[in-house]
Parts: structure tokens; C-alpha cells; sequence
């Protein structure tokens, strides 16, 4: 592990903990790793020219009587 | 036993419960209640037998499973877990198993699957691994996987599971069978146990694209929004623009899309450009969701997860409103640039997965992808379709040169999901239905 991995493990285990969950049940590299990948993704999609116009997609083409309908 | 063909089952047994129920129970004897040596079910319907209230016969002799994140009255729903598996039976059907009753259909059982649906390798510790119908060493994807399955095996004619990043579409492929997800919101997810609140979508197998549409038809749906008044115009993805393809895979592709240029089919080649990071999107939606389901079960109950889902979740936790909301608005974005690529097209295709079933335990690889990318390599060509709700279907494309199977998969404009099934029933006729992998298999 690499000293900025190092860091990055260490702060999640803080974080989770500040939270009540128990760090040591899970793999704290692999959340750290994970959590700057997706965010450095979803961050490029910030700089893309339509962005600014996007509209947040909950749930696409569908109301909520159509989900939670009772037939 | 395999399961007759429907059609021509459904002619034979013409309106008649007592047939139907003996071939239901004959069916489900041959059903191993532990899985058997394929693992494609975690419980059997006791005495099934059609519902004695029919409103409609017109599915009579239709035999189906559903992923047990299904409600079926009577049955626990374990959704693969240890955490449910003690659970007490649930009191009434989901949506879609009343719907199927109603019409005469019968449940057999309920599928394994991946643990919580959060997961999609069909590895499960607590039921036991769904293995490859057609090579016994490999998965077969998830997170329905049992339900492609039993299918697959002709246990059944119909399955049902859910669809959140490609788990219904993803083991269609690698099973060799039909797996279709509509339009979000076009089938009722009452009665289901989700992974995740806004990318979730109920799904059908069959071996045949004509018992998905009898289905569809057998239920009371909105009307679809396309039009049959003209030729069909189809797009094809021509290149690696979504990302890396094993070369035994996209050698199949190529040669389905080709017999459908001899057909005459209208084909045109596109590139499929800046969806690479979708999969990303999805998972900044998904971490929130899932934990916004889970968040009291993880506290209480947490060495009862698999690690690496109690990690998923303890992301979840982690994760800041503001990259779920700029993941929200990332997925309109995509929405508005697939628009512009199907705008001229009925239907676009692309491989359905991007590399070959793996080897029990190992990840899906295609070279050239880097490492710890797995997630991508295995969705990279089904998630984005969850990510800005477009229905799709995966259609078997025959067998690769190693005789794995390969699915192609038909993307359809939103709400369009009956036209999209007729479209993929006139590409099997092409095509051509796969035949059963194992005859004669043991359950």
C-alpha cells in the first residue's frame, strides 16, 4: 500500500467509525479506491458542457402511481 | 423432464386445470428443493397446481419461477441471504406472480440468486453457485442468474428477475436464452425486494422471444408508444466505443449482424461515444440507495452480510449528497446523448456482455481493460441502459468459437417495449432459438 493509500484507508476507518460502523469487518483500501474512482468520474461529468442544464433522473419515463400500484 | 414448448403445450392442455396441474407437479418433482447440482432454485412450490379463482386461462400450462426477491404467498423470501433466509413466509404475491396466477400460469419455486441482488457473478455462499449450462466450470452471471437458469434448463418456460445494472440481460447471454427489461415502470416492482430504488427494473426470461410477447400480452399494460407503420430501421454499434470486447465475442456479434444484412435488414453502423463512465454513475446512485435500504440491517445484523457487500453499503454511508445528485443529473445527460445516437433507428444493438462466461471464482476479463475494473467489464454494455431507462433485451446470437454462448442485445426507445419485443422476434427468426445446452440433465 502506497502512503497516500495509507492515508486515504485511515481516513475512511475514521469516518466509518464516526458513523457507529465497525471498520474491521470490511476491506478499508478497496472503499477508499472505490470512492475516489466513482467520484473523479461523476466529477468529469461536471465539466461537460450540458451539465449546467441537466435536470436530476430519478426515475425515467415513469410516475409513482405506476410503481406502487396495487392490482 | 424439460418443459414441452409453451405453444404448443398451451394448445394441447386448451383450457383444461387438471392437466395443467399434473403437468405442474410433474414438473416440479423433477426439481431438486436443495438446487440440485446447477443450483438454480433455493425452494419448490409444495402441490402447485393452478390458482382455482382464474380470472383468464389464457396462460394455462404456462409453467414460471421467480428470483427469490419475488413475493410469492407461502414462501420466505430469502433474497439469497442469510439474513432472510429464516424469515417467516410472506403473506400475498408480488405484482407480477398475482398477475401470472390470475391468467392461469403456475409458480414452481423461487430462483437463487446473488446475495441481495447486489452482486453480478451468481456467486452465492449461503445457496450454493449457479453453474454454466454449458460448461459446468463456469458462472453464469447475476444477479439472476438462477433464474436464466431454470430456463435454461427448461425447468421452466418463464423466470422472472430483476434488472438494475444488467442482471436479468447479463446471465440471458451467458445461459444461451431470451432476457428482456422493459421501460422502467412499465411492470409494477410491488412485492419486490429491490437493490436500488430508482435503477431498478422487474425482468423476463424465456427461451423465446414469442412466449415473452404471449406474456406481455396476458398483462394489463399501458399502451405502447411505437409505431409499426414502417420498415424497421436498425443501428449497430461498429466499434470498441463503449469499451474493450473479448475477440471471441465480438467475432460473434459480428457475424449475427452480418446474417442480419443478408436478411435485409436496414443496418446501420454507429459509435456509441461517452459511456464509458457510466457504470461509474450507476454506482454513485446506487451506494445511497442501497444503504438508504439497508441502514438498519447493516447496523444490527452486519457479520450476516458478505464483507465485500457490507462494504458497498458502508459506501453508501460514506457517500456525499451532492455526487448523488450530480450522478442524477449525469444520467439525463446520458439520456439526451443516447437520444441523439437512436433518434434515427427502432432499435440499436451491441453485444450483450463484453467478455465470456468466466471460470467459477475468476472475474469477467477482456484484455485491455485495467485492473479493478471488473464491475465495467462485466456491465459496460447493460448499465447504461438501467442508467437513463431505456428498455433492452438480450437475444441468444449462437455460440462463440470456444462453444460459449454470446447475447446480442436490442436497445428500444422508452415506453416502446412491445415494439422492441416484435423487433427481436423477427432478429430470432434470423438468428435462430438456441437449443436446450444439456438434455437429459439431472435437476
Amino acid at each position: 500500500m502506497t502512503s497516500d493509500q495509507d492515508i486515504r484507508s485511515k481516513e475512511v476507518r475514521a469516518r466509518l467509525v464516526s458513523l457507529g460502523l465497525d471498520p474491521d469487518v470490511v476491506d478499508l483500501e478497496w472503499i477508499a479506491n472505490m470512492e475516489s474512482d466513482v467520484e473523479a468520474a461523476i466529477d468529469a461529468y461536471r465539466k461537460e458542457p450540458e451539465f449546467i442544464e441537466a435536470k436530476p433522473l430519478f426515475e425515467p419515463e415513469q410516475s409513482l402511481d405506476k410503481t406502487t400500484r396495487e392490482n | 423432464m424439460q418443459v414441452p414448448k409453451l405453444k404448443g403445450l398451451m394448445r394441447q392442455i386448451n383450457g383444461n386445470p387438471s392437466m395443467a396441474a399434473e403437468l405442474a407437479r410433474q414438473a416440479a418433482n423433477e426439481i431438486r428443493p436443495d438446487g440440485g447440482k446447477w443450483k438454480s432454485f433455493i425452494s419448490v412450490t409444495d402441490d402447485p397446481h393452478p390458482s382455482e379463482s382464474l380470472a383468464l386461462d389464457s396462460l394455462l400450462g404456462c409453467l414460471f419461477s421467480v428470483k427469490d426477491n419475488i413475493d410469492v404467498a407461502g414462501a420466505i423470501t430469502t433474497c439469497g441471504s442469510n439474513l432472510f433466509a429464516h424469515s417467516p413466509p410472506v403473506v400475498k404475491d408480488a405484482w407480477i406472480v398475482e398477475a401470472l396466477k390470475a391468467a392461469g400460469a403456475v409458480c414452481l419455486g423461487k430462483n437463487n440468486m446473488h446475495e441481495l441482488a447486489l452482486g453480478a457473478t451468481g456467486m452465492n455462499p449461503r445457496f450454493g453457485t449457479t453453474r454454466n449450462p454449458w460448461d459446468f466450470d463456469r458462472g453464469v452471471g447475476g444477479s439472476s442468474g438462477g433464474s436464466a437458469l431454470a430456463v435454461a434448463l427448461r425447468q421452466v418456460h418463464i423466470a422472472f428477475g430483476t434488472d438494475s445494472g444488467g442482471s436479468v440481460r447479463i446471465p440471458a447471454a451467458w445461459c444461451g436464452v431470451t432476457g428482456f427489461k422493459p421501460t422502467p415502470g412499465s411492470l409494477s416492482l410491488q412485492g419486490v425486494a429491490g437493490a436500488c430504488l430508482t435503477l431498478d427494473c422487474l425482468g423476463i426470461f424465456s427461451t423465446e422471444v414469442g412466449d415473452l410477447i404471449t406474456i406481455w400480452d396476458s398483462l394489463d399494460l399501458p399502451k405502447d408508444s411505437g409505431t409499426d407503420n414502417h420498415s424497421i430501421r436498425l443501428g449497430y454499434l461498429q466499434d470498441e466505443s463503449m469499451g474493450p470486447v473479448d475477440p471471441r465475442v465480438w467475432e460473434r456479434y459480428q457475424e449475427s449482424v452480418d446474417s442480419l444484412k443478408r436478411a435485409n435488414f436496414d443496418l446501420t453502423g454507429v459509435s456509441i461515444e461517452g459511456f464509458e463512465t457510466a457504470p461509474h454513475v450507476a454506482l454513485s446512485v446506487a451506494y445511497p440507495e442501497i444503504a438508504s435500504t439497508h441502514m438498519e440491517l447493516m447496523r444490527s445484523s452486519a457479520k450476516l452480510y458478505d464483507p465485500e457487500i457490507l462494504a458497498l453499503l458502508y459506501l453508501g454511508e460514506l457517500w456525499s449528497g451532492r455526487n448523488y445528485l450530480d450522478a442524477q443529473r449525469a444520467r439525463s445527460l446520458l439520456r439526451h446523448r443516447f437520444w441523439k445516437i437512436i433518434s434515427p433507428f427502432d432499435v440499436v444493438l451491441t453485444p450483450t456482455v463484453a467478455a465470456q462466461p468466466p471460470l467459477i471464482g475468476q472475474p469477467a476479463k477482456v484484455e485491455g481493460d485495467s485492473k479493478g475494473t471488473e464491475l465495467s467489464t462485466l456491465m459496460r454494455f447493460t448499465v447504461p441502459f438501467n442508467v437513463i431507462g431505456y428498455p433492452a433485451i438480450s437475444v441468444p446470437a449462437g455460440l462463440d468459437r470456444d462453444g460459449l454462448p454470446v447475447g446480442l442485445q436490442l436497445i428500444g426507445r422508452p415506453s416502446s417495449d412491445r415494439s422492441l419485443l416484435k423487433i427481436a422476434r423477427q432478429v430470432e427468426d434470423v438468428l435462430g432459438i438456441m437449443p436446450s445446452p444439456y438434455d437429459g440433465c439431472t435437476t
